[in-house]
């Protein structure tokens, strides 16, 4: 692991139940709901909170410094703040920054709260305008890409093909018995193959909703983590790889941000066998093609073994590498909360509560990941004991 | 702006907006000179003198080598299909605010002699794309130093 200072706790959870619609309530109460939740989850006294981070993606909605607007929902007044925009992995980089500021020493306990009201603007908008504007802008078409796709046909053929409809299907199948998740649907694999096309070979049933919701997370030192009554759940490492403007385009393989992060993760923690290792895997999985091309990029497969084993049923919440019990992203996605979502979902599977979607087995170690828009993969590594000083 | 109630019975009032914002973004001299040859139908990128790679779009420094090219190189007038997107959900070209229409194709374009860019292709059929298959481009009568100077690209041999 990386040097750390002192050791930091995850010490309270807090998501709204993630809905296509929230015109009942506006974006300050909706923060408000996640974090009412991790107060409850934590029983800490808003008082006790040293520093408020928060994160979402503001070309979405078209709000800037909603953090100065969201002050009455989510406790901030008379506090420290930071504010967290790193587009898709927003979540992501909002717990690593959460777990920095704790370990550093300068603050207690600090709370991430990451958030998205996406049916307020227009997502694809928002997404297209992080492109280059001079040559790339115009022929962004978003996160709506059937590129990865296209290679996988290319490379393994149907099977390929079956698999992404498959993990699509293992996704509901866990969103069904997740009731926060936004798209609790049940589909067939014929459903998934049959739904309209996006941009082929995506289509309809492989891609993420757009949803409105927010999560909240305690990040606590190790004596406030005594203190608090929740089971603590240890940060143990994170690891941030972005090159968006360095790789070439041509040869696609050389965009492996997800590989580079965990080669470089598992390295420095001693994980040399993952699928033993990890417990659970919350996989940020924007569409089922890029799911089953991450599979194999972050447990270092190089001939698409993920697609046997997704065929195999080897990623069920019971199956050999649980993978995305909550639903993963496909389920449910406020984007600037997605990627938090993930690790709040990792978290609630090492304290052994996450309810009806909890995997049936003792996890000691667990992922999660975030991707954003200029490809950027955020990793991170929790644990049930502390990490090794 | 309108009002509603829902299932409880309470009120429901949403305030419609629409965002127009204005810009001008500044080039700078080598992403100026590229956009400018446009104007005359051809490409330029620059060559990096480390590694000999030609970069398209030209940048100020080489990706792979951290420093600065070293000449400007005229592109063949082809390419070849290294990946392409067929896109039948209708988004909004955001330069413009216009939705565009579908189905639209993006493909990015690698050239003979190293590298390659992000474009549109004008071939929609997936069954008749494929990566390695020569493209070539096609140019707008009315060219003004933008990338879409550039309609996009088409197969080879659908030209003769």
């Amino acid at each position: 692991m990386t040097k750390r200072m002192r050791n930091v706790a995850i010490t309270g959870i807090g998501q709204t139940r993630h809905r296509g619609h929230r015109e009942d309530i506006n974006m300050v109460e909706l923060v408000s709901e996640a974090v009412e939740e991790v107060l409850a989850d934590s029983r800490i006294d808003l008082k006790d909170i040293d520093c408020i981070v928060h994160g979402n993606m503001e070309l979405f909605e078209g709000v800037h410094q909603p953090d100065m607007w969201h002050v009455l929902g989510d406790g901030a007044f008379g506090k420290a703040g930071y504010r967290i925009t790193t587009g898709g992995t927003t979540g992501a980089t909002l717990a690593c920054t959460a777990d920095h500021l704790v370990a550093s020493g300068m603050y207690e306990n600090v709370l991430a709260i990451g958030w998205e009201k996406q049916e307020e603007g227009m997502t694809t908008t928002g997404i297209t305008n992080m492109a280059d504007p001079l040559w790339e802008r115009e022929i962004q078409t978003g996160a709506i890409t059937g590129t990865h796709g296209v290679m996988m046909m290319n490379k393994f053929g149907e099977p390929a093909n079956q698999a992404a409809a498959e993990i699509r299907v293992l996704m509901a199948e866990n969103a069904r018995k997740n009731y926060k998740a936004h798209l609790r649907i049940d589909i067939t694999r014929e459903d998934v193959l049959e739904s309209r096309v996006l941009a082929w070979p995506l289509r309809l049933l492989h891609m993420c909703p757009e949803s409105n919701g927010a999560c909240a997370m305690l990040f606590s030192s190790e004596e406030q983590a005594k203190r608090l009554p929740q089971k603590p759940v240890w940060m143990h490492d994170h690891i941030t790889v972005h090159r968006q403007e360095t790789f070439d385009l041509v040869n696609m393989g050389d965009l492996d941000t997800h590989g580079e992060a965990a080669r470089v993760l598992y390295a420095r923690n001693g994980i040399v066998n993952p699928l033993k290792q990890i417990g659970v895997f919350e996989m940020y999985d924007p569409q089922s093609w890029w799911a089953l091309d991450w599979i194999g990029k972050f447990l270092m497969f190089e001939n698409g073994e993920q697609i046997d084993m997704v065929l195999n049923g080897d990623f069920a919440i019971d199956g050999k590498f649980p993978l995305n019990p909550s639903g993963g992203v496909v389920s449910s996605n406020p984007i600037g909360a997605t990627a938090i979502i993930r690790v709040a979902e990792a978290a609630l599977q090492i304290r052994g509560n996450a309810g009806d979607h909890q995997v049936p087995r003792e996890v000691d170690l667990a992922l999660a990941s975030g991707f954003g828009g200029t490809f950027w993969t955020v990793l991170l590594l929790l644990g049930k004991d502390k990490p090794d000083k | 702006m309108g009002t509603k109630t829902d299932k409880q019975g309470r009120e429901i009032v949403e305030i419609r907006y629409e965002m127009g914002i204005p810009g001008t973004f500044a080039t700078g001299p080598i992403m100026g000179h590229m956009l400018n040859k446009l104007k005359d139908k051809e490409l330029w990128g620059n060559r990096c003198g480390k590694c000999q790679n030609v970069l398209f779009p030209p940048k100020i420094v080489c990706p792979k080598c951290f420093v600065e090219p070293t000449e400007w190189v005229k592109l063949d007038d082809y390419g070849y299909v290294a990946t392409f997107d067929v896109v039948h959900f209708p988004t909004v070209n955001p330069l413009t605010g216009e939705m565009r229409p579908v189905p639209y194709t993006t493909l990015i374009v690698a050239l003979p002699n190293g590298g390659g860019f992000f474009h549109f292709c004008l071939e929609h059929d997936p069954e008749k794309l494929a990566p390695g298959k020569k493209v070539v481009p096609v140019w707008r009568e009315d060219r003004k130093a933008t990338p879409s100077d550039l309609e996009g690209f088409v197969l080879a041999d659908d030209q003769g």
